[in-house]
This record gives C-alpha cells, sequence and structure tokens, in this order.
C-alpha cells in the first residue's frame, strides 16, 4: 500500500510539467553585490525551478516567455520579475527586515509572530535537524528559553521536561499536541521523526496555553509537521552513523579492594570483634575482574536514514518521508528501533473548499536496557565472571560466579539472561476538511485517530548461580497493549480588518476526545528449555495467569478566542475554554479556563519613526487560568477487588474494598501571570526577549496520604484531593545577535532562565518526606519553602583524633558522637541542644538551578559552516548518594581506586573523608549529610558540528553537504559523578538525587545530506 | 455552501449536546463497585473471605514478617540474618525508638485496612437483601470476630488505638483520638461476645467451612482478652467452659503441632488456612523469611541460645527438638539429604539455630518454594494455649488444684512430670511452661509486658535493661560460640530498653503527625 501511493506521488510532478520556450540565465545578489547561493528561482504558477550556485549564478529551462519569475530565500524579501525576452535576468535581493513575520502556531490558529500578545517560544525544524537524536526533545535543549529539558542516554529514553517551574505535584509534563491534536497523558514523543517537523512551539504562558484549559497547566509544546508547498518537488536523503561511548569510572582493581575491605575490619575490630569473611571457603584463588570491561561495550552505535520530498501545484501540495532510527546500548542487549512514515496532502477543491489528510505510519522495536552501572561498580573485583569450568551445567545462566564478598548479582549474567522485547505499530491519522464560504470565515473539522498497537514478551529463565541468586522457575509473559485515541476539532474562524485600522480575529470550536485503552497479559511458568523457539507461553507448563480490561478518558469542551488590534499598535487577545472530563464525578466534569493578554508594539507609534536604533519594541502583559487534570480514571468510585481466602485448603473466591474514592473531586487550577518585552535593534539583527511570570496553583491535585486508620485500601491511605498550593515564579532572557560580512556569516543566541518553586501548601501536612535512605527522607519538601531541597546534618570535616572527639560536646560535656573515634566524620549540633537528632538537621542542598542557560552558535563562511549548541544549569545540588558507598566499601562492594588512598589515616591525612570502617558505628555513611552533596552545576556542549557543502559545479546541481559532529561532546562541572544532568532527573518533589541511571553517552557522527 | 455550513454546525452542536452525558460517563470496567454490591448471599460471602483475607494479606511483609518482629523483641530471637542490612529490624528488636520503622507502620496499616473489611462487612451485610437470616447472623459474627482480632492485635502492641466503626471519609476521621486500654478492650470484648453467640460451633459447621471462626475461637479470644486485662474470674470461669465443651484436644504428639499433616488439628482453634496452589498467593512465606540462608531462607528471627538453654534447663528435649535447629543437627522430620548435618553458617546466622516450627521438609516443599505459596497452617490459638491460660488465671484466683490439673495435661504430653508447686511457684511454672510450648509463636513478648514480677516491676522490666537477665546472660554468662562470634548482629541486645517507653510500641511517626497531634504518641518515643 505505502509503495503505491509513493509512486503515485513521484509521478504526479511528472504530469504536471508545463510547455517549454526559453532558457533564463542571470545572477543574484545581495546589496554590496555579494553573490547569494541557494536562492530559489521559480516560474510563477509552476514547479519549474531551481537554485543558485556558489556564485550566484542560475540557468532555468523552458521558461514561456511571457513568465514572471520568483527569486525567493529564507531571510530576504521574496522578489517577482517578468521574464526578459533577452534571457538574462540579474536581480539584487534585499533583507527581510520583517523577519518578525513569521507565522507562529498557536492553539487551534495561527498568528504573525508580531501580533504575538502571549509568551511562545518556536524552534524550528531546521534547528533541530543538526542533532542526531531519537527525541526532539534532546535536540531542543537550550533552544527554548524557560524550558528545562534533562534526560538520561538509555536507547529510547524520556528526558523530563519542566515548562516554567511546577506548580504541580503531580509531574511537570506539559501536554504535547502534534498536528492540532492532543496527545494521551505521558506521550513519551519519540514516536515522531524529527526529521518531519516544520516548528514547534513552546506556550509557556497561561494567555497562551488555557485555549487547551484543562490539560494546560504544565505549558503546551505543539508540533507541526512538515507540509508540501507550492513548486517542483525537492528530494532531500540524510544519513548519519554515530558512535557512543560512555567513560569509565575508574574502579578499585581486587589488589585495593582487598586492601579495603580488610582495612574496614581490621580498623573495627577493638569494637565488637567483627568476622572476617575474606577468606571465603572453597575459593582457590581471586580474580581481577574488570566488571565494567566485562559488560559495558566501548562502543554503541546510532544510525540514522532519512529519505524525504515535497512539492505542489496550486491545487495538491504534498510532502513525505520515510526515515530510519536505531540507537543501540552500551550492553551487549539493549536498542531501539524505529521506522517512521509520514505523508501530508493537501488538495484544493476550488476557492472555498480545501481539504487533506496527514498520514503517519510507524513501528517501533526495542529490547529492553538492563540498568546495571550501580551492579556493575559494587561488583566485586575479585569474583570471576563465570565459575570453575567444571561446576558448568546444561544452562547456561547457571554458570556465572556469585559473587565472593557481596551480595551484587552478578552483572554479566544479568546481561545475560536480560530478554524483554516490545514491538510497537502505530499509525496516525489525520484528515481534515476546510471551507470559507466567505472571505475571511472558514470552518474547519478535523477527525484524527491516533493508533498503536505494543506487544511486549518478557522471558525470564531458570538458573541457579546461589541461594540468592536464582530463579526457581522460568516465565514467559506477554503483554498485548492497543490504545486507540481519536479527536474532532471543529472550529470556525472568522478574520476580517475594519477601516483598515481595527484587525478582528474570531474562534470559536468545539471538541470530542477519547483515549482508549485495551489491554491484555498472559503469563505462564516452568518452559521445557531456554530454546527460544520456546519462549512463548503456550510453551509454559504451570501457572498459567491471564488479566486484561479497557480503560477510557473522554473530554468535550467548547472554545472560543477573540483577537483584536487597532492599526497593529494595540493588541488584546481573550479566550476561553470549557472542559468537561470523564474523570471527575457529577457535578464536578467541567470547568472553565479563561485568560486574556493585551501588547502595545510601540515601535509601530509615530513618535518611533524618526530613529532607526530600535526596530521592534513591544511589551506584553497576559493572565490565564488553566488546569491539570493528571489523576487516576475512575478516583471518585468505591471499587471492589479479589480477595481470595482458603477454606477447608480449597481456594475460596473472596472480594474486598480496593478502592476508597472521593466523590467531591475537582479540576486542579492554575493562575498565571506573565509580562514580557520583545525588542529589536539594528534591523533585527539583535533580538532581545524578556518576561517574568508567576505561577500559583490551587486545588493542587495530590495523592493525599490519610490517616491509616481510615483503613482505606490505597497504600498509606493516599486518596486523590484537591488540597494544597505551589507557586513558580521566575524570569527569562533571550539575546539572539546575527549579522553577516562578505563570505561570513554568523548568529549566537543566548538563553538565560531561572524559576523558584515554593510549595505554598500540602493540606493537612506540612511536609513532604521523599527520597528514602537507610531509613531517613533525603528531601524535604516544606510549605513555604523551595522543593526538592536536601535536608539533613551538616558534616563538619573529619575528627583527626580523640582529643577533637572529646572537645564536641554539649554545654554539659556529655560527649555528642560518643560512637565516634578519630577519623569519623564530626556532625553539628546545629540548636546547640548538647544532643545530634532529627533537629540537628537543616538544608543542605537544593536540587533545581537557579540559573539556566543555553547558548548557540552558527557560524558559515563559503562552503562550510559550524553550529554548536551548549546547554547548563548553574546552583543545582545533587545528592550523591552512592558516594559513600563507593568510598566505604558498604557490605563489601568494591570502591572507587582511589577509596584506600583517600581515606583518612591518621591525623592530617584527610578532612573530608572518613577511616575506612565496618560496623559504621559513627553512621559516616548512614546519615543523610552535607557529605554527599555536591554542587550539580554543569555547562554541556551538546552539539558541535562542522559541515562542508559540496561546490556545486562539482555535484552537477545536487546539493551535498557532509558533516561531522560531536554530542555530549564536554562538560564543564565540579560534580565527581558519571553525569550531572542524569543525576538532577527525578519527579518534582524528588529530583537530584543519583541514582546510577544510563548517563547521556557521548557520540561521534557522521553525516550525509543530499538535495536534489 | 451556506447549507453545507449549517449542516455542519448544526450536526456538531446536536452531536455534542445530545450526547454529552454519555459521552463523559464511562462505566468501571472489569472491576465491581461497592455501592452496587452486597445483593446476594454469595457477595456477602465473599466479602466475609475478603475479612479472613486481610489477616495475613497475601504477602510476607504486612502480618507476617511482623509477627516474627514482635518475637524478635523478646529474648526468644535475634534478627538473626547477619548479611543483610537489619536496619528494618534492628531498632525494634534491639530497643532502639523504632517509630520511622516500616514494619510499625505496615503491621499497623494493615491492621486498620482489615478492620475497614470487617466494618463494610457489619454494616452492609445487616441490610443486605437476602433471605437466610442464620447466614446473615453468622456473617456478621464472623467479621465482628475478625473486627475483635484485628482490635486486639493492635491493643496488645501500641496500647489504646482510635476506634473506626465505619467507613468513613478523610473529614470524618480528621481530629480522631485515641481511646484508652479499657476502652479499646471494652471494643473487643463486645464483639467477642457477639461473635461467641451468633458463631456455629466447630463441629456444627459444614466440612466445606473448615477454617471459618468458631464460637470456640471466640470463646478462646475473649478469655484470652480477659486475661490480659487481668480479669482473671472470666478468664477462668470462660475459659473453663470451653475446655469442658470437650470440642478441642491436644495433639498427642507435639511435633505433629506445627506439621502440614496436620493443618486444623483437633488442637486448633484458629488458624490461618494456607493453600499451596502456584497459581495464587494463598500460602505462607514464614518458613521461607525463617530458614537458613543455605537452605533458600533469608535467616530472620533466629532462637537464642537462651532460649535453647531454658529448654535444656528444664529437661524439655523433646520440644526443644521440634522449635531449635542447630547448625549442624540433623533436621527432625525431614528424610532428604539436604536435611542431614543441615548447615546453618555462622558468619551469616546469628546464633547458627533457626525455627524448627516454621520449618517445611524439603519433601513438601513447593515449587517454586520462595513464595507465598507454603501450606503450613499458620497456628494463632490452639488447645495448649487455652489450657495454660485456663492455668494461670486460675492460679491468679487461688484455684491451684484446677490449674495444676490443666498445666499436666500439656506436661504429660511431652512426658514431663507433673509441677507439684503452688501460688507463685506454680505461677513461675505456668510461666515457663508458656515460653516453652509457645515458643516463638508471637506470644512471648506480651506475656513479658503483661506479667508483673515479685519485683513490682513487669517481666520484661527484668528480662532487658543494663541489668536485664537477657542482657547479662549474653554479655557475661552465655559461652554460646556461635552468638559470642559473630557480632554482625551485637550481642547488647535489649541493654537500651527503657521502663518508661517499651512497654509498648510507638504510633507510626507519620499518623502522629498526620494526625496533627490529635492521635497522640506514646510516652517518651
Amino acid at each position: 500500500m505505502k509503495k503505491y501511493l509513493i509512486i503515485l506521488l513521484l509521478t504526479l510532478p511528472l504530469c504536471l510539467m508545463a510547455q517549454t520556450k526559453v532558457t533564463l540565465t542571470g545572477k543574484v545578489t545581495a546589496a554590496g553585490n555579494e553573490p547569494l547561493i541557494g536562492v530559489t528561482v521559480m516560474e510563477k504558477g509552476t514547479t519549474n525551478g531551481t537554485m543558485t550556485d556558489i556564485d550566484g549564478n542560475y540557468t532555468l529551462l523552458n521558461v514561456p516567455e511571457n513568465a514572471t519569475i520568483l527569486y525567493s530565500m529564507i531571510g530576504l524579501i521574496t522578489k517577482e520579475v517578468k521574464m526578459d525576452k533577452g534571457g538574462v535576468i540579474n536581480v539584487v535581493m534585499e533583507d527581510n527586515t520583517k523577519m518578525l513575520d513569521d507565522v507562529v502556531v498557536i492553539g487551534y490558529g495561527v498568528v504573525k509572530k508580531s501580533d504575538l500578545t502571549s509568551s511562545i517560544t518556536t524552534v524550528k525544524g531546521e534547528a533541530l535537524k543538526n542533532m542526531t537524536s531519537g527525541n526532539a526533545l534532546y535536540s531542543m535543549q537550550g533552544k527554548a528559553n524557560g524550558v528545562q529539558i534533562i534526560g538520561s542516554g538509555g536507547p529510547g529514553d524520556n528526558p523530563r521536561v519542566i515548562i516554567r517551574g511546577v506548580t504541580t505535584i503531580n509531574g511537570s509534563d506539559p501536554l504535547y499536541v502534534v498536528d492540532g491534536v492532543p496527545m494521551a497523558d505521558g506521550t513519551n514523543i519519540n514516536f515522531l521523526n524529527q526529521n518531519d517537523i516544520e516548528s514547534i512551539e513552546v506556550l509557556k504562558d497561561a494567555s497562551a496555553a488555557a485555549i487547551y484549559g484543562t490539560r494546560g497547566s504544565n505549558g503546551v509544546i505543539l508540533v507541526t509537521t512538515k507540509k508540501g508547498s507550492e513548486g517542483k518537488v525537492k528530494f532531500q536523503v540524510s544519513a548519519s552513523l554515530g558512535m557512543q561511548t560512555l567513560s569509565k569510572p575508574d574502579m578499585a582493581n581486587a589488589a585495593t579492594y582487598e586492601k579495603v575491605f580488610k582495612e574496614r575490619y581490621e580498623n573495627d575490630k577493638a569494637k565488637g570483634g567483627g568476622n572476617a569473611p575474606w577468606d571465603v571457603a572453597g575459593i582457590g584463588s581471586f580474580s581481577d575482574t574488570d566488571w565494567w570491561d566485562q559488560t559495558v561495550n566501548d562502543v554503541a552505535y546510532t544510525q540514522s536514514y532519512n529519505f524525504s520530498f515535497q512539492g505542489g501545484t496550486d491545487k495538491f501540495v504534498y510532502s513525505g518521508s520515510f526515515g530510519y532510527f536505531r540507537q543501540n546500548s552500551q550492553f551487549d542487549v539493549g536498542y531501539w528501533e524505529r521506522i517512521t512514515g509520514r505523508f501530508n496532502t493537501e488538495y484544493k477543491f476550488n476557492s472555498i473548499v480545501k481539504a487533506g489528510i496527514d498520514f503517519a505510519p510507524r513501528y517501533e522495536n526495542w529490547d529492553d536496557t538492563p540498568n546495571l552501572f550501580d551492579a556493575i561498580m559494587r561488583m566485586d573485583p575479585t569474583t570471576p565472571v563465570y565459575r570453575a569450568r567444571e561446576d558448568w551445567t546444561a544452562n547456561e545462566y547457571d554458570n556465572y560466579a556469585r559473587s565472593y564478598h557481596n551480595q551484587v548479582w552478578n552483572p554479566a549474567g544479568s546481561v545475560a539472561r536480560q530478554n524483554k522485547h516490545s514491538n510497537e505499530y502505530g499509525l496516525m491519522m489525520n484528515p481534515y476538511l476546510s471551507i470559507e464560504p466567505i472571505k475571511g470565515l472558514v470552518a474547519r473539522t478535523q477527525f484524527s485517530v491516533n493508533a498503536r498497537f505494543r506487544m511486549t514478551d518478557n522471558y525470564t529463565p531458570k538458573f541457579y548461580i546461589d541461594n540468592l541468586e536464582q530463579s526457581e522457575q522460568s516465565k514467559i509473559e506477554r503483554n498485548s497493549n492497543h490504545w486507540v485515541d481519536w479527536t474532532w476539532t471543529n472550529t470556525l474562524n472568522y478574520m476580517r480588518t475594519f477601516n483598515e485600522k481595527h484587525n478582528l480575529n474570531l474562534m470559536g470550536g468545539f471538541t470530542m476526545e477519547k483515549f482508549a485503552q485495551y489491554w491484555l497479559t498472559g503469563s505462564r511458568e516452568a518452559l521445557p528449555s531456554n530454546h527460544e523457539n520456546l519462549q512463548y507461553v503456550s510453551a509454559g507448563t504451570l501457572n498459567p495467569q491471564a488479566s486484561g480490561t479497557d480503560v477510557y478518558t473522554s473530554y468535550l469542551s467548547y472554545l472560543g478566542r477573540v483577537m483584536y488590534n487597532y492599526d497593529n499598535r494595540y493588541y488584546l487577545t481573550a479566550s476561553v475554554r470549557s472542559d468537561g472530563s470523564s474523570k471527575f464525578p457529577k457535578g464536578n466534569k467541567y470547568a472553565t479556563f479563561p485568560a486574556a493578554s493585551v501588547a502595545w508594539r510601540i515601535s509601530e507609534e509615530g513618535f518611533m519613526k524618526n530613529q532607526n536604533v530600535l526596530s521592534n519594541l513591544k511589551l506584553r502583559a497576559g493572565w490565564g487560568r488553566v488546569g491539570n487534570d493528571k489523576i487516576d480514571i475512575n478516583s471518585f468510585l468505591n471499587l471492589i477487588g479479589g480477595s481470595d481466602y482458603v477454606f477447608n485448603s480449597d481456594r475460596y473466591v473472596g472480594t474486598s474494598i480496593s478502592s476508597v474514592g472521593n466523590t467531591t473531586l475537582k479540576w486542579e487550577a492554575v493562575e498565571d501571570y506573565n509580562v514580557g518585552i520583545d525588542a529589536g535593534f539594528l534591523d533585527n539583527r539583535l533580538d532581545i526577549t524578556a518576561d517574568i511570570f508567576l505561577k500559583k496553583s490551587k486545588d493542587m491535585l495530590i495523592k493525599k496520604q490519610n490517616l491509616m486508620v481510615s483503613g482505606y485500601p490505597m497504600w498509606n491511605a493516599e486518596m486523590w484531593s484537591n488540597i494544597g498550593s505551589m507557586e513558580a515564579k521566575g524570569w527569562e532572557l533571550s539575546v539572539n545577535w546575527k549579522d553577516q560580512m562578505r563570505d561570513f556569516n554568523y548568529e549566537v543566541g543566548v538563553n538565560l532562565s531561572s524559576v523558584k518553586n515554593i510549595a505554598k501548601g500540602f493540606g493537612l501536612t506540612t511536609e513532604y518526606l521523599r527520597g528514602g535512605f537507610f531509613n531517613e527522607y533525603i528531601i524535604k519538601n516544606e510549605v513555604g519553602g523551595e522543593i526538592s531541597r536536601f535536608y539533613g546534618y551538616v558534616a563538619d570535616g573529619i575528627f583527626q583524633n580523640q582529643t577533637e572527639i572529646n572537645s564536641h560536646t554539649s554545654n554539659t560535656g556529655e560527649l555528642l558522637q560518643s560512637d565516634a573515634v578519630p577519623g569519623d566524620i564530626r556532625f553539628k549540633d546545629l540548636n546547640n541542644d548538647g544532643v545530634l537528632d532529627e533537629k540537628d538537621k537543616t538544608y543542605i542542598g537544593s536540587a533545581f538551578p537557579d540559573l539556566m542557560i543555553g547558548l548557540n552558535l552558527r557560524m558559515g563562511y563559503k562552503n562550510f559552516d559550524l553550529v554548536s549548541n551548549f546547554y547548563g544549569t548553574i546552583g543545582n545540588d545533587i545528592y550523591n548518594s552512592a558516594k559513600g558507598g563507593f568510598y566505604a566499601g558498604t557490605e563489601g562492594q568494591n570502591v572507587f581506586a582511589d577509596a584506600y588512598d583517600k581515606a583518612w589515616r591518621g591525623e592530617g591525612t584527610s578532612n573530608y573523608y572518613p577511616r575506612l570502617s565496618y560496623t559504621d558505628a559513627n553512621l559516616n555513611y548512614r546519615r543523610v549529610s552535607s557529605f554527599f552533596v555536591e554542587d550539580g552545576s554543569y555547562f554541556r556542549c551538546k552539539l558541535l558540528q562542522i559541515g562542508y557543502t559540496l561546490p556545486t559545479k562539482m555535484t552537477k546541481g545536487l546539493g551535498i553537504r557532509l558533516s561531522a559532529s560531536a554530542q555530549n561532546l564536554f562538560t564543564i562541572t565540579s560534580y565527581s559523578g558519571m553525569d550531572p544532568e542524569r543525576a538532577a532527573m527525578g519527579s518534582v518533589l524528588e529530583a537530584g538525587i543519583d541514582n546510577l541511571g544510563y548517563p547521556n553517552p557521548r557520540t561521534f557522527l557522521f553525516g550525509l545530506n543530499i538535495n536534489f | 455552501m451556506k447549507n453545507i455550513l449549517k449542516i455542519f454546525i448544526g450536526g456538531a452542536l446536536t452531536l455534542s449536546l445530545g450526547s454529552c452525558s454519555d459521552f463523559l460517563d464511562r462505566p468501571v470496567l472489569g472491576q465491581e463497585n461497592l455501592d452496587t454490591y452486597f445483593q446476594t448471599e454469595e457477595e456477602c460471602l465473599k466479602q466475609v473471605a475478603g475479612c479472613y483475607q486481610a489477616i495475613f494479606f497475601d504477602d510476607w511483609w504486612q502480618v507476617q514478617a511482623p509477627y516474627v518482629g514482635f518475637d524478635m523483641c523478646t529474648d526468644d530471637l535475634w534478627l538473626g540474618n547477619t548479611t543483610q542490612s537489619q536496619s528494618d529490624w534492628l531498632r525494634m528488636g534491639h530497643y532502639g525508638n523504632p517509630k520511622f520503622d516500616g514494619p510499625i507502620s505496615n503491621f499497623w496499616q494493615y491492621r486498620y485496612k482489615g478492620i475497614l473489611r470487617c466494618n463494610i462487612v457489619i454494616n452492609r451485610v445487616a441490610d443486605a437483601p437476602i433471605k437466610n437470616e442464620t447466614l446473615r447472623t453468622r456473617m456478621i459474627a464472623e467479621a465482628k470476630f475478625l473486627r475483635a482480632f484485628f482490635y486486639f492485635d493492635l491493643v496488645k502492641n501500641y496500647g489504646g488505638v482510635p476506634v473506626v466503626l465505619d467507613m468513613l471519609m478523610p473529614e470524618e476521621i480528621h481530629g480522631i483520638q485515641r481511646k484508652s486500654i479499657d476502652e479499646t478492650y471494652a471494643q473487643i470484648e463486645q464483639d467477642l461476645k457477639d461473635a461467641i453467640a451468633g458463631l456455629p460451633k466447630r463441629s456444627e459447621y459444614s466440612s466445606s467451612d473448615l477454617g471459618r471462626a468458631t464460637k470456640g475461637a471466640a470463646m478462646g479470644y475473649l478469655g484470652k482478652a480477659y486475661l490480659y486485662q487481668g480479669k482473671y474470674s472470666e478468664a477462668e470461669s470462660l475459659l473453663g467452659e470451653l475446655i469442658d465443651t470437650q470440642e478441642y484436644d491436644l495433639c498427642t504428639n507435639f511435633k505433629d503441632v506445627w506439621s502440614i499433616d496436620h493443618n486444623n488439628s483437633v488442637e486448633s482453634l484458629f488458624e490461618v488456612q494456607f493453600n499451596s496452589d502456584i497459581s495464587y498467593n494463598l500460602g505462607g512465606r514464614l518458613p521461607v523469611f525463617t530458614g537458613s540462608r543455605d537452605d533458600s531462607g533469608w535467616s530472620w528471627g533466629l532462637p537464642t541460645s537462651n532460649l535453647e538453654k531454658a529448654f535444656l534447663d528444664a529437661g524439655d528435649t523433646e520440644r526443644l527438638r521440634w522449635t531449635i535447629v542447630k547448625n549442624g543437627d540433623d533436621v527432625p522430620g525431614d528424610d532428604s539429604d539436604e536435611a542431614k548435618d543441615y548447615l546453618i553458617t555462622p558468619s551469616k546466622h546469628k546464633s547458627a539455630r533457626i525455627n524448627r516450627k516454621y520449618y517445611i521438609p524439603h519433601a513438601q516443599r513447593p515449587t517454586p518454594y520462595d513464595a507465598n505459596h507454603n501450606n503450613l497452617n499458620h497456628k494463632l490459638l490452639r488447645f495448649a494455649d487455652v489450657l495454660l491460660m485456663y492455668a494461670e488465671a486460675a492460679n491468679e484466683e487461688g484455684h491451684d488444684e484446677n490449674a495444676r490439673k490443666a498445666l499436666k495435661r500439656v506436661r504429660d504430653r511431652v512426658e514431663l512430670p507433673e509441677v507439684t508447686s503452688s501460688g507463685t511457684a506454680l505461677r513461675d511454672a505456668i510461666r515457663l511452661e508458656r515460653r516453652l510450648e509457645l515458643a516463638l509463636e508471637n506470644h512471648r513478648l506480651y506475656d513479658l509486658r503483661r506479667w508483673t514480677d515479685d519485683n513490682g516491676k513487669k517481666a520484661i522490666c527484668n528480662v532487658f535493661g543494663q541489668n536485664g537477665t537477657f542482657v547479662r546472660y549474653n554479655l557475661y554468662e552465655s559461652t554460646d560460640e556461635y552468638e559470642l562470634t559473630n557480632q554482625t548482629e551485637n550481642s547488647n541486645k535489649g541493654i537500651t530498653f527503657q521502663e518508661n517507653r517499651d512497654l509498648l510500641f510507638p504510633i507510626p511517626n507519620t499518623e502522629v503527625l498526620l494526625s496533627e497531634g490529635s492521635i497522640a504518641q506514646n510516652p517518651n518515643f
């Protein structure tokens, strides 16, 4: 089916070829006589066109004598010239200083950028595609100001996105809208091929986002895919191959490990006489295994191939693409592979009716990547990968060695057993019909379907390495999920200018949406063998299990918007959306979300005409109310689940309450204020945008913990409730400079933003503790304070000798740390009450940054181009919780290579790293303390790319560009863990705790682009 | 064209207005709704079964592990496991302050979850449109029995607790306070009296109902509630009445008490019913939880040499054999090779001993074993306990003759000589008998907390603390090679016991915080 469609689309332009007459040549230059490369030269109303070469020359064949020729290029004013009988036209083109008049996509419509009254950031597809990434969000890092995007590096990983801070406890995911279709909660937009993206708009303030009402409170990300345009068919082919590497942590070898291991016991011998389990019975000799080398590959490949085309006539435009992307993990298992297709078409029946369809099939295939960095680093290096060959069994999974000295499972065995595989087929279809019965009045209806089918097989082999490292039974599980989401969007738009100065744009509409999931899961145990042909549920011989059901969410909404401006100087936008949702109980199903914003374009005032410094100046102010409904469905119902018991030795089917509903649930609302300024200087070569904002939530939806005496069946008696409030306030500043000097053009953009997230109330509770650490909590979210801050003891250096311990006392002379010996950490008695307890904890770090920085550079010189993007955060802390173990060797785990040398070993040897200890009686490594807190600030070169476009003379008109790039090339940070970006992730109330997840790899790529 | 527009707008409005109410009311799929439940006998019976399920729930950590944890707070058990982090149990078993710890909080939480299930049954079965009134009475009585059982579990551990008798919304619970210990017991007594009135005798149930609460079980627990409150006269008369029904007797052999082959024996008044079908979580996990690390176990809750010594001092070899297995022993009752010269590696196990009562012979283990599939029913109330409670109450009431008679029945089974003493000597003999007969069955802690010694202190105060018998034994008297060598769990367990604090467990800290203080913490935590 796909094949035929392509053939059809490819042959279309051929049928539409015009008749031929004259050959036209000429040269295109900019003011100052610089030749312009890559200017499109078209015969108007046809697909006959070409481009200028490196010297600005062009040749256009077969031009009728009465034709009109169009010269166009982004950033320049399009020129129309009548055909010259001599067959030569030289053109001088001018810069388009009205670049402001780019069209910006807003919800349910578009406006000129100059007419915007709210805070919207656009990132063009061009800027995204320099990065090779499976997820466009990674390419957006640092480019959309006020949007914090941080991620990890595993295949298919989904980054965390926070737009202008956090106002809800329920995560920070924005609403994604693809070609006008709101996606379901929790959508990972890695299903989109980023090469298909025309632009991404981020609706940051509520005056922009309120048109999406209920789901707008975390901001909205609008993705618009590429559409065809009138003109000759254009093809693009691109390919890139990348090599990912991870930097290897410097872990101890067997000799150092042994020294640390023994010293831990020896140091404590005086106290309690611990065991010396170094001498493990039955082990002849020790190995020196480098677990990283045994399990992590030096290089993992990524591949990306794309083919796209676009073109059209005045009646019919089309575009299409195919893409293939694959990323391998650094392990022998784990990858993500995606094949995408996209076909967008639009047909104009006449001046009144037009219709189109977007059609985007895709296929994804992935093997889950195991999360093993923690185990690899902790595993004991004296243990060999495999046990002695004479102990091997026929089951390959049995033959790995058990750790001699700790409880970590053999990571090589874990890699071998990892066997979870998913396939997903998706189709997004987006047909629409648009009617313009009267000039300016457009009725549009769009019915889109997003269907996905995913099947996951998970096989766990039976194996026995040790009593504590075994699976008694093999198990195969298959999950079959399918989702069918549909959205019906109907809008009526009226645009008219009255008396030349009153510009009016009215929009009204209604939408229906339904998100449905249909799932079934089945499993069996005890497969006859590990053979891959038998890894199917049917082959299992024991314990058949199955379950499945349907899950629905539906919305029904009415919306309206008025945009008015007087003489392009005074602007007013007001919108309202009324949303109905199946997630709320009767009586509370509907809620209304209004918004209004104003702008004043000072630069259009008469008194500004006589100056030439400021080319644009606009003030904006907006207010809006947006909502959040990210709660479980059926949260208002009392439901029953199974609770079987046994009578007379037989199973007896029982039931019991499984959730208690809250019948008073309603929408969470966020009020949002924004004030901004846009300014352009020196013919808009310098662009400045600045905003300040304040967002405040109320009736925040919290899965609130109730008293356990309620007996509610939910864990901790948690019930969705409207309680609490949060506030985010901050500012953003973008400065962009671009200029051109003969053969050299360049652009520098800096984005700076800052936001503070404050908890205003948690209902009955005054604090939310998160992030467990040896039965304490690392994070305390306290009413009135910033969220996600670390709360613990203050480590105050190391006791160098007994005198120092003896002098660390209460006022009455009692020892504060009676368990301490020289070499242990001194903790501060902050409240001076003479005991070291909970009351001596204080805020010792903050997970959210003070400042987020994006720096984007672009340079072009002749045929060379260079792009570089940087991203960083300043002022955030990371709780490096794993650090303790890697210096202490807790429970026999492996340590950093320098752990032995760094440890305190006598007076003056260290004032930071405590002595090695087995019992850790002083709780050096078990207290939440500032010892673990590190500055998490970083500045990372996300991308450095050098490209070279082959001269068109050499390539016979083909545009061929070669590029070499490095992603995550270098990072400036003082953080000692593997990756400060990955470590800063986590949920909004529990961020910044390093759990050794998959770090962002450094990737070197080579790319090839061909345009024709 | 205008027509098209009209149709379009008209159609849109009709659709949206006409269907919106249905469109936003998705029925719950694949799940039943409580508000329309309790329509048939079957639905009522299913909810009653759900109340029983709440005794242990479906896994090891909600109730089973805390039960063992409570015995860790006595002189009978160590935490035991010396290869993993002990912090869950350390502050509880060694008398630190466990108010932040999981087991204290889980047990509290899951007991109240069970109470809500009972409240729903008690209140809704009463109005259910069913015709069988006998069945209605029985079902309500079963739920009341279980509610009393759950509150009893709470009051023993935490003292007086908030008494909730219905499904309440958060605003109705807000500000709730604890009842006194007496008031909590009053509720327990009332529920048990109702249960005694409404429940059939064990012999009156059909065989398919084996395992349900019986009149005898309710009498046993009411007797126990009397005894715990020091209402000896009520206890003596009720427990005497229960013994006289002759519905229950001792198993012939002590070894059969905790044997899969003797589930629901003549000795059993109430036990948790298990089943080993691997498709469901209907079995127990305690054999694994308390088993040897070298035999697929987790080695939590290992018997002390102090307990072993108590058996030896009493010349009680039979019960010792079936209560404690020591490293290198042949496990009694297990003919498999694995049970010969049984390995309990001393470096991994504080005392190199495990609990034989929960041990399952290899031939009777399901596969997988390390799962909730073991079908050794968990004995909650057995006739030996009833006899010893009766003996204790009779002794307190000065009826030593009756006390000695009951005590004799228990001792005869393990061929120990009759006790002939009276008064406090007889009292002490009964107390020792309880320790030996009921060892590791989650009775010891409450006995130690309620018994008053001759010096006027609660018995537990003489066991723990700086000068406690158990602390002194381990620090100065013991010569046990295993316990002394393995100090990964410190032998000074209980040295931090505080008389003015540790007669109860703390209320979970989060509960006190969430209640904004309306639920008061126990003193000195």
